[in-house]
């Protein structure tokens, strides 16, 4: 059925009756046809939750997809640019898949639960593509995205959060780790992955049991700060982490309509790390192939330290010859960082370090336009990177 | 390198074009390998056993052969010659009135006997159109270009805009009018009678999954007369006898055949072929594999989906490759009994399609998965044009009918049997007496050329032949350079352009492609 947009009718998520009941300043986004919190009562507290104590994130509207079969982990393997044949059971990856033209469509996560059983998340629909994709595969591929809810506890208390809610053990999940856990009857599966670049952990179930889990978790993280997080603290958090986003740092491929290369290759955000030429055939392979042999990139993701305090967002970056060489993509004032940080894609040939990169940016004070033309320098991503994030078995902080 | 591999190419089909292609590399010196599941060369041109009589598998007449390829290849040294090179043609109406022209000539005698007006204006329109089809002849010849690509690619597009340019100013104008349009309204402009009108559209048509009122079947029309100036010809010994030249040439210029050998796939290794296995398992080895069977099969099927990408997969999937026109074979006891046999032309071909509403009505009942109830057919007797038959106490009548829908609503067996009584009465109506002489018959629909070609849908042309899958889009436009995207693998059948019928031009054309692309190891 095709529906006008006029029509549509946003849902809510399995969460609803809680998140609602907390959402103290009403304001509230379509994320993927589902209203979602974008700021419970204040965005610097639920921020600060998140690096200092624990936020309660939900993120059922991820779109999720069950994949499964004898030919599931080759369909995977054609569809993704990663070697999906080295993911174990009970691990979760970090995925890109690209189109004939090795332009990024989406990047997401990968669960593998058995062999055969797979789970994709990812922030786009793309069941078409997939469907497409199967075409020669043995492989179901089934949408769960309103059937699975999903949370995400992040920060430094999460894991003893979920250690005092009944889940044993949970401290020694490794980062990129999945694990069922029964909690009241409910099935739930664990990962310890997360957006904000810190130790935290993203809890998946089936929607019937939405309110339990969420009351669980809040009760048994009174005494840890648990806190519910809005998408707008969440976004500071992605930022400091230095993790890209679809349709803010690239152009998810099923959007583009225009000719024009608004695309871009994984290559040129920044994942190579991602793309495995010697798995055998992949979607865009040859075209990635050629762009790496031929050294055609067009540009290239970099994260920036911004001088002053202002963001840089949308400003576009030039050179010390004042000629324009790229643009910003996300941009923050960081305030774990302490400084104003910056995810921007320039073009390819510019020597990053030496080429005097600055800021064009505009900013506004009582309805007073002010511009600053602001030094960047380019600098490891992720800005924020905690070894808590990292050490197994997690810390009880 | 060349001992690390069986051969230099593999060519996969023993049909013409698989034949032409292997002729054509073997000429350069190359070492060639033909494997085919059948037990016979010829694909269409396959001779099988019909009740004794020796038929070809489902090729009716040379429609268009490229003749520069006769001679490049040194056919007639090879047996190949014409039993007849221009067989004229008869349309039949209703009432079994009958005008005889041919596309090949001014001939209007028949004509001038229903209409002045109409034998007044075909000179004309169809000396325009063999004009016409020489543009379709020249771009049939080349490599489709890539848009945006090299030198070549801007060479090819001069070349064809000069020939454009050369027809003049008011004639180019009028191809580009009428070259993407309908036959139905370019034959309404000129002529009145509806059964001369409906001759020409049955030519555009036949073949195709198209009826007059369609979009670019006055294309099609172009591309049948673009072969041999709307000569239609019967080789001596039958349509299987340019398959026996053909294997011939092949052979003495050192190709090796490998029949009753079905390919299950092309061996890929680091994404390049390295040559093919059998369904025995039987593994040849070969840096080209060269593949004459349809897009579709070849590259999901033989090459997989897995060595492929999604996009690129998606366009051949919808690749419109539906066969719509059955043959039917009739054997027929001694033709003593024709009592106005020679008046009648047993040497003609006989077209029943009294009007173009009627080609219309009929293609609009294959549109919903039945078969026509009043089709139109194209009904010839082999065994009479050809003299070096005459010695045969039986005849052989063979009927191309359309249209026949590749999915048909029903039972199977009996719109066969509907279909053969259909074409039955208008050959009966056509040849009084047809009906008794009959003592055996054949009937091959889509699905039986699929099964017995290995070309999903069995469209005579591999894929329709239209505007969006012509030239740089035919089949898809990643493929319109014979080269699929995994190295080596090539194409070089129907389903690439220039198209279908018997001509051997994308045999030809893959194998220079080829030739330009891979150098002798």
């Amino acid at each position: 059925m095709i529906m006008a947009p006029y029509e549509s009718q946003v849902l809510t998520t399995p969460f609803h009756p809680r998140t609602s009941a907390y959402c103290r300043t009403n304001h509230w986004a379509n994320w993927s046809g589902y209203t979602t919190v974008q700021v419970y009562t204040d965005v610097q507290l639920e921020y600060f939750a998140a690096r200092n104590s624990a936020a309660l994130f939900d993120l059922s509207p991820m779109t999720k997809y069950d994949i499964t079969g004898p030919s599931a982990e080759a369909f995977l393997n054609r569809l993704l640019t990663r070697d999906i044949r080295r993911l174990g059971v009970n691990r979760v990856a970090y995925v890109a898949w690209c189109n004939d033209d090795g332009m990024l469509i989406d990047d997401g996560t990968v669960f593998r639960f058995a062999n055969n059983r797979f789970r994709l998340c990812c922030q786009e629909r793309h069941l078409p593509w997939l469907l497409d994709s199967a075409f020669g595969f043995d492989v179901d591929i089934t949408e769960v995205t309103e059937s699975i809810a999903a949370l995400a506890l992040q920060g430094p208390t999460s894991c003893a959060v979920l250690k005092s809610a009944g889940f044993a053990g949970i401290e020694n999940l490794r980062p990129f780790d999945l694990a069922e856990y029964e909690l009241h009857g409910a099935s739930i599966h664990i990962s310890r992955t997360g957006f904000t670049g810190d130790l935290g952990y993203e809890l998946w179930f089936h929607d019937r049991h939405a309110l339990d889990v969420w009351d669980a978790l809040m009760e048994a993280g009174r005494l840890y700060g648990i806190t519910p997080m809005g998408s707008q603290a969440l976004e500071m958090t992605r930022i400091e982490a230095g993790f890209i986003q679809a349709n803010v740092d690239f152009l998810a491929g099923g959007r583009a309509t225009r000719p024009g290369g608004n695309l871009r290759s994984p290559l040129e955000l920044g994942l190579d790390w991602l793309v495995n030429f010697d798995k055998g055939h992949f979607n865009g392979r040859r075209a990635l192939l050629a762009e790496h042999q031929n050294r055609t990139s067009r540009f290239k993701l970099v994260g920036l330290d911004v001088d002053g305090n202002k963001p840089a967002n949308d400003a576009l970056l030039y050179d010390h010859r004042d000629r324009e060489i790229g643009v910003v993509t996300s941009a923050m004032w960081s305030p774990t960082c302490k400084k104003s940080i910056a995810i921007a894609s320039i073009k390819h040939h510019v020597d990053a370090d030496h080429a005097g990169i600055w800021a064009d940016i505009y900013v506004q004070r009582e309805l007073k336009w002010r511009r600053i033309k602001a030094t960047c320098r380019v600098v490891e991503r992720p800005f924020f990177n905690p070894p808590r994030r990292r050490i197994t078995p997690a810390g009880a902080h | 390198m060349s001992t690390r591999y069986n051969y230099d190419a593999i060519v996969i089909g023993a049909g013409h074009n698989g034949m032409v292609c292997a002729a054509y590399l073997a000429r350069a010196r190359r070492r060639v390998l033909v494997v085919d599941a059948a037990d016979a060369v010829g694909g269409a041109l396959r001779p099988i056993d019909f009740n004794g009589l020796s038929v070809p598998f489902a090729a009716q007449l040379d429609y268009g052969l490229d003749r520069s390829l006769v001679d490049d290849l040194e056919l007639s040294r090879h047996g190949f010659s014409y039993a007849v090179e221009d067989i004229g043609s008869s349309v039949f109406n209703r009432d079994g009135s009958r005008i005889d022209y041919a596309m090949s000539n001014d001939d209007t005698r028949s004509l001038a006997g229903v209409s002045k007006d109409d034998a007044r204006q075909w000179p004309e329109f169809r000396q325009r159109l063999i004009r016409f089809s020489g543009i379709i002849s020249d771009i049939a010849r080349r490599s489709p270009p890539r848009l945006g690509g090299d030198s070549a690619n801007a060479r090819t597009w001069l070349a064809i805009a000069l020939k454009l340019r050369r027809l003049g100013r008011s004639e180019m104008r009028e191809f580009l009018r009428i070259g993407a349009i309908n036959i139905f309204d370019v034959l309404e402009e000129q002529f009145e009678n509806p059964t001369f009108k409906a001759a020409i559209a049955a030519e555009a048509v036949l073949g195709h999954h198209l009826a007059p009122r369609s979009p670019n079947s006055v294309l099609t029309l172009l591309m049948r007369l673009a072969g041999s100036q709307g000569k239609i010809a019967l080789p001596r010994g039958g349509m299987s006898a340019l398959g026996a030249a053909l294997q011939s040439a092949c052979e003495s210029r050192g190709v090796t055949f490998r029949m009753n050998a079905l390919v299950r796939r092309v061996v890929i290794d680091n994404d390049m072929a390295r040559g093919v296995e059998l369904d025995d398992g039987t593994i040849i080895t070969a840096p080209t594999v060269i593949s004459s069977t349809d897009p579709r099969t070849t590259c999901l099927n033989l090459v997989g989906a897995d060595h492929l990408d999604t996009g690129f997969v998606r366009r051949v999937r919808n690749i419109r490759s539906n066969g719509c026109t059955a043959r039917i074979d009739f054997l027929l006891d001694n033709l003593s009994g024709f009592a106005a046999a020679s008046a009648l032309g047993l040497k003609r071909r006989l077209i029943y399609a009294p009007d173009m509403d009627t080609i219309e009505r009929a293609f609009n009942d294959s549109k919903y998965g039945r078969i026509s109830a009043e089709p139109l057919v194209e009904l010839v007797l082999p065994t009479m044009l050809d003299a070096s038959d005459r010695e045969s106490r039986q005849h052989l009548a063979t009927a191309l009918v359309q249209y026949v829908p590749y999915q048909m609503i029903g039972d199977i067996n009996m719109a066969r049997d509907t279909l053969l009584e259909n074409t039955r009465n208008i050959a009966e109506l056509m040849l009084p007496g047809f009906k008794s002489h009959i003592t055996a018959s054949r009937v091959l629909l889509p699905t039986d050329i699929e099964h017995g070609l290995g070309n999903h849908g069995g469209h005579w042309h591999h894929a329709e032949i239209a505007l969006d899958q012509f030239f740089m889009l035919r089949p898809v436009p990643a493929l319109a350079q014979y080269q699929l995207p995994v190295a080596g693998i090539w194409l070089c059948g129907a389903g690439c352009h220039p198209g279908g019928g018997i001509s051997g031009v994308p045999g030809r054309n893959a194998a220079v492609r080829i030739l330009a692309s891979v150098s002798l190891r």
